[in-house]
């Protein structure tokens, strides 16, 4: 007997055994008492200690905590095997001028060939959750239109990856801000690849690229006048449809009924739209969205009529 | 949609079965080449090959209650034998790992009708871990059916990397004795 056939006859163990171990951990009693007893210790701690550790740091202007690692066990199904998903074309800068590209894009960013467009995911992000997202310098962006260089953009300064995000999906330009005082200053500017690529279900997006599962902290309903917070509940079912519907794409979309507006542990926020027939789209991806079933999406529109708090 | 209904379509003839069992269990699969083989392409590919491998098998097979298990050991034995082929290359550091792990419960010097009798073996496993806790038979199950890392089973569950690392040596050294006692040792 081989290593390796004892590992091939693991593989027919019974599929009782083989479900056990599919099913969502539970942790020990005990170590979620542990917790409790930890957060309630430390909440106390904390209000002595907060002022003596926090203030310094930002004094001295230290990044905050680095981000944990996000786990990569998901990974795109590929569309060419299925008959359902999307392939969104890639945008091709030739022939445009540096004028029209701006028209269009405002920003642009050329990295290993792949075009990356600005965001308004990192809009509001505080100038210290920003440089805390940093991970690599790549490098510095040439001009756009020097195309022997890998990384090119209408933007200047420094390329950055992400901590927690793939390159293949979002990069920041870090820029060098001086004012008339002599003093310096940076502007961050998140960019996305939205272009170029496949989507067959809602995971391929909303986890393998935006990581909704780990990294939301607040999930809102928001309508043209009103703002409300969705339960943790709600949301994880919500976003369980999401990301095992399929991909489809819509010329016209119907009306817009609501944004969900999600804020992130990382500082940046992601809105997402809401039409009528219960397609859900991602706001920086125009015309692509996955349709949600009419129970969960009746759970959303019950925070439009305020039975749910 | 549910594992009977997704076995009815490929009982028919349904192309759609394949669509249905990829939304359904395509990324759990992936994963579990890539826990194998640490290549995502490699992994996508072994994933196509058992969507056709799963129509070729049903019929004559039903796997109405246990489809994820099913297409499960398809990608896994997929991958491991991809492993196996490119092994002169020694491209796949994890499968190496996992099959060192393996050697620890291989009781030394084995009949070879008995290394033939596959089923036999799989029914020895399956009652040692019948005899096992339910937590330690999850670790066990996670880490080499699902080949999960050390790490990630310790994230899962709250448990320290080290426990992890005991409680697996502790199965493997079980498993060994288990087997011997089952007849494989001379």
């Amino acid at each position: 007997m081989k290593d390796d056939d004892l590992l091939k006859a693991i593989g027919g163990i019974n599929e009782k055994y083989i479900n056990e171990a599919d099913l969502p951990a539970i942790r020990p009693v005990k170590y979620r008492r542990r917790i409790m007893q930890t957060v309630v210790a430390a909440a106390g701690i904390a209000l002595v200690a907060g002022t003596a550790l926090v203030i310094p740091r930002l004094l001295r202007n230290e990044p905050a905590d680095q981000i944990k690692p996000l786990s990569t066990d998901y990974q795109p199904i590929d569309t060419r095997i299925l008959s359902f998903g999307v392939d969104v074309p890639a945008i091709d800068l030739a022939g445009l001028t540096e004028e029209e590209i701006t028209e269009k894009f405002t920003s642009v960013l050329v990295y290993e060939g792949n075009v990356y467009t600005r965001s308004d995911t990192g809009t509001g992000i505080e100038t210290d959750a920003a440089e805390a997202l940093l991970d690599q310098n790549l490098g510095t962006a040439k001009n756009l239109f020097e195309t022997s260089s890998e990384i090119r953009s209408n933007l200047k300064g420094d390329v950055y990856s992400l901590k927690g995000y793939g390159t293949d999906f979002r990069l920041c330009v870090k820029q060098v801000n001086r004012n008339d005082a002599g003093g310096t200053g940076y502007a961050y500017e998140i960019l996305e690849r939205l272009n170029g690529i496949s989507l067959s279900v809602g995971s391929d997006l909303f986890e393998y690229r935006l990581h909704l599962s780990e990294l939301t902290e607040h999930a809102f309903y928001e309508t043209a006048d009103s703002r409300t917070k969705i339960e943790r509940e709600t949301w994880n079912d919500v976003l369980d449809a999401m990301d095992s519907a399929a991909f489809t794409a819509l010329t016209e979309s119907g009306e817009v009924n609501a944004r969900l507006v999600l804020t992130m542990k990382d500082g940046t926020e992601v809105r997402l739209i809401l039409t009528e027939g219960g397609y859900v789209g991602y706001e920086n991806l125009d015309g692509y969205f996955v349709k949600i079933p009419e129970e969960t999406i009746n759970k959303l529109y019950a925070l439009r009529k305020g039975n749910i708090k | 949609m549910d594992d009977n209904r997704i076995v009815e379509l490929y009982l028919s003839r349904n192309e759609e079965a394949i669509n249905q069992t990829a939304l359904k269990y395509g990324s759990k699969l992936r994963r579990i080449a890539d826990n194998i083989l640490n290549d995502i392409e490699t992994a996508k590919e072994c994933e196509n090959d058992t969507y056709n491998e799963t129509w070729n098998l049903i019929p004559p097979h039903e796997p109405r209650t246990y489809l994820f298990a099913f297409v499960g050991r398809i990608v896994r034995n997929i991958a491991l034998n991809v492993c196996k082929k490119n092994s002169a290359q020694k491209r796949y550091a994890v499968h190496c790992e996992l099959t060192q792990e393996m050697e620890e419960c291989l009781p030394a010097g084995n009949d070879p009708e008995e290394e033939a009798n596959a089923a036999f073996l799989t029914e020895q496993i399956d009652a040692f871990l019948e005899s096992c806790p339910k937590e330690q038979r999850i670790i066990f199950v996670r880490r080499y059916w699902y080949f999960d890392t050390v790490q990630e089973i310790s994230e899962k569950y709250g448990f320290s990397e080290s426990k992890v690392k005991v409680v697996l040596f502790r199965l493997r050294a079980a498993l060994k004795k288990h087997l011997e006692k089952g007849g494989y040792a001379i």
